[in-house]
């Protein structure tokens, strides 16, 4: 009994303590933006440990083979390739950035377009029904307009 | 054949041009044990990689000389020096080798990509609520060059793929070594997603002062270690001891990881790189999105708040009585609120589009503005992690003196800067006592792990405060007037209020259990009600708790009162006192003070 008690003190202990030293070991390509992704349910805090989480069912129908996202997991490609991988993975954080003009993901946008980020930030505000026709919007779509907003 | 001819090229070119000499004694430099990860055995080295791939001799893992005298040869051919420019670099500054790696296509491309602009060490803080994680993780960025930010630079961390294990599999495994480390490369725009915005951790970056050419090291070697895989000890070769391997191997002159060979807590990882001059330049901050949340609620005048619960509660987004400023603030939050909830699971996809969209509608029509970022404080700078303490005090008229020693590593009353207010976690603590009446030396507790986590609740966020713990207590029964040794359980749950900022009341629900020889029936369970209060005014401390336990035997009903005070004297040293007592029926009463000297280090 007094062992069955110690061993459950020391697995109690480190089931605990192990979120810390441990490991994630999060998947090369899209785990950013799962919300406009359609993808459900949270990435478990727990130590299970998933390697290159592909989205298989998300609703934008874009493969991570269309995207800039490379299998090394470096960003690589050219402009389009690099927008369409960033929106990808941060079009949440960017829907609010361009409804509020501004932003870090409108700065690294402008600078994956080279373009001035504050005109681009007033740009992508003032078209934001444009970029975002509705709450369904695919990446790919956002790609393309946000690319036709910044040069216009 | 290829030996052969290797063999052949031996003879003809770059040992001949270096003296033997040379190239032993270079095998036993610090730059060339670090660069392989080499560790000291009784009789020689031995290399923390283990694939023979890593080495170029087939006895390179045990011999440093060998494997340097094989990659001498093969990089003069041109072989193999495309998969380990760190090192074709470091012999070719040394004089072993000439040439250049302009023509490995590949390597050339992963360079372009990264565009490497500096290093940046990364702490990542705990888990909401979970204060056993506040010993954090520690990962790596190399700065990009690229035009934008540094979402567009790359991280890397060392950490294991377990694939389905989970539970006690997964920790017996970790523990003793029974998976493969290897470092990983991602945007740091994903490492900022899951950290930030999906375990709503804070992440700290601490810019290296690096040289150029030590930061294309780096980048070099962190290129030559993409396929190594090391065997990963949860407590010890860990992500972050690989870090400060990667730092050694670059800089060999640093000393940081030889401390390091029981435990590694990240935190500590993190201290002992910010403790050497003038390695760490600037340091920022990134809150969590559940940090930004709190911090946008609590800068809320009464209106706005209004506004808020208007919004979330009934989707109703009409703040025609607000400032335009007033509204922006209302809906931005308001937007990263149902972000939270969604990537928490407890909203549904439709309805987080739906409402999240009609947020961010409202909120374009209105003029751009700047964020107001919460500020934190740097947790390089909080205590020390391991604990000691002396102190005396007197225990049912007995005085006694009495020290506790704790490698980690904060309890409730401990300073909090750089921690969490409201949060302990006390691991293997040891109290011995001496008692001078009785001439006796006691083990008076030893605690596996004992945590407190008091979470104050708001209208918008409901968590739950608990403490658990695991521990052998001293205990005294007074039907034989024996005193001994007791197993004890407790796990608690239930809420806190907070009357202040600094300033909380809490109640829980405890479960109690003890087992040894020295109880009736050998053991006890019994459920206790739990009130408290907890103040911090940083520099005095104070943690009051009343707790009367119901339980299977008389042994354990009692009626607990406990007050713990500490006096900060600076961050890592206090003054406490201490006040316990315990009533039950059978006039079985103890009463205990205490004043002790802690010291965090």
């Amino acid at each position: 009994m007094k062992k069955i008690l110690g061993a459950a003190v020391i697995c109690a202990a480190m089931s605990l303590a192990t979120p810390a030293s441990a490991v994630d070991s999060t998947g090369g390509c899209g785990l950013g933006s799962m919300a406009w992704r359609g993808q459900s349910g949270i990435i478990p805090q727990s130590l299970a440990i998933t390697t290159n989480n592909t989205f298989a069912n998300n609703t934008f129908g874009i493969t991570s083979g269309t995207s800039g996202c490379d299998p090394n997991g470096r960003i690589t490609g050219g402009t389009g390739r690099m927008v369409l991988a960033f929106l990808e993975d941060n079009m949440e954080q960017f829907a609010m950035d361009a409804a509020s003009g501004n932003g870090e993901t409108i700065e690294t946008l402008a600078g994956i377009m080279n373009v001035d980020s504050a005109t681009l930030g007033k740009e992508v505000q003032k078209n934001f029904a444009y970029i975002f026709p509705n709450d369904n919007v695919e990446a790919l779509d956002v790609t393309i307009r946000v690319m036709e907003v910044a040069h216009a | 054949m290829r030996r052969f001819s290797a063999l052949i090229f031996a003879l003809l070119f770059p040992l001949s041009a270096v003296a033997a000499a040379d190239v032993s004694e270079y095998a036993q430099s610090t730059q060339w044990l670090k660069m392989l990860h080499y560790q000291k055995t009784l009789g020689g080295h031995k290399g923390l990689v283990h694939d023979a791939e890593f080495y170029l001799s087939p006895e390179g893992r045990n011999n440093p000389e060998a494997e340097l005298k094989a990659e001498i040869v093969a990089f003069q051919k041109g072989e193999d020096k495309c998969r380990f420019p760190a090192r074709f670099n470091l012999l070719k500054e040394e004089g072993f080798i000439v040439g250049d790696l302009s023509d490995c296509t590949e390597y050339q491309e992963f360079l372009h990509d990264i565009r490497p602009a500096g290093i940046t060490l990364l702490f990542t803080d705990s888990y909401m609520n979970n204060p056993a994680s506040m010993f954090g993780h520690t990962l790596v960025r190399i700065d990009t060059a690229r035009k934008g930010t540094q979402m567009l630079a790359h991280g890397s961390n060392f950490g294991v793929t377990s694939g389905a294990d989970t539970g006690l599999p997964f920790i017996l495994k970790g523990l003793f070594g029974g998976y493969d480390g290897k470092y990983s490369l991602n945007p740091y725009w994903t490492i900022i997603n899951t950290y930030n915005n999906i375990e709503n951790r804070d992440i700290w970056e601490y810019k290296l002062n690096l040289t150029e050419e030590e930061q294309l090291k780096f980048v070099n070697h962190l290129y030559e270690m993409k396929e190594a895989r090391i065997q990963y000890f949860f407590l010890t070769k860990n992500c972050s001891y690989m870090i400060l391997e990667l730092l050694e191997a670059v800089r060999p002159s640093l000393d940081l990881s030889s401390q390091y060979n029981y435990y590694v807590i990240p935190m500590d990882t993190l201290k002992t790189v910010r403790e050497v001059p003038g390695l760490v330049g600037e340091i920022n901050y990134r809150p969590a999105r559940y940090t930004k949340i709190k911090h946008q609620l609590k800068q809320m005048n009464a209106k706005q708040y209004a506004a808020f619960l208007k919004g979330i509660n009934d989707h109703d987004y009409e703040m025609d009585e607000l400032s335009e400023v007033e509204q922006r603030q209302v809906l931005e939050t308001e937007y990263q609120y149902y972000q939270y909830r969604y990537t928490k699971g407890e909203m549904e996809l439709k309805e987080y589009r739906q409402n999240s969209f009609a947020v961010l509608r409202r909120r374009s029509a209105l003029e751009a503005a700047e964020e107001v970022k919460p500020e934190g404080f740097d947790p390089s700078l909080s205590h020390g992690s391991a604990q000691v303490s002396f102190g005396g005090g007197v225990y049912n008229h007995q005085s006694f003196e009495q020290i506790m020693i704790r490698p980690a590593y904060t309890s409730l009353t401990d300073n909090n800067e750089g921690l969490i207010r409201g949060a302990g976690v006390r691991v293997t603590e040891i109290i011995g006592r001496y008692y001078n009446q009785s001439h006796k030396l006691v083990l008076q507790r030893f605690t596996a792990l004992g945590i407190y986590s008091l979470v104050p609740i708001d209208r918008v966020f409901w968590p739950y405060s608990y403490k658990t713990d695991f521990s052998l207590v001293r205990e005294y029964n007074p039907q034989n007037e024996k005193e001994g040794t007791v197993g004890n359980i407790e796990f608690g749950i239930g809420k806190t209020l907070s009357l202040t900022d600094r300033i909380w009341l809490y109640g829980m629900l405890d479960f109690h259990g003890q087992y040894g020889g020295l109880i009736p029936d050998n053991y006890w369970l019994g459920v206790a009600p739990e009130i408290g209060a907890f103040a911090d005014f940083s520099l005095f401390r104070i943690h009051l708790a009343a707790e009367q336990t119901f339980a299977t035997s008389r042994f354990g009903k009692r009626l607990q009162f406990k007050v713990d005070t500490a006096v900060g004297i600076t961050k890592d040293l206090s003054l406490n006192f201490e006040y316990n007592a315990s009533h039950n029926k059978r006039g079985h009463n103890q009463q205990e003070w205490l004043t002790s000297l802690k010291m965090s280090f």
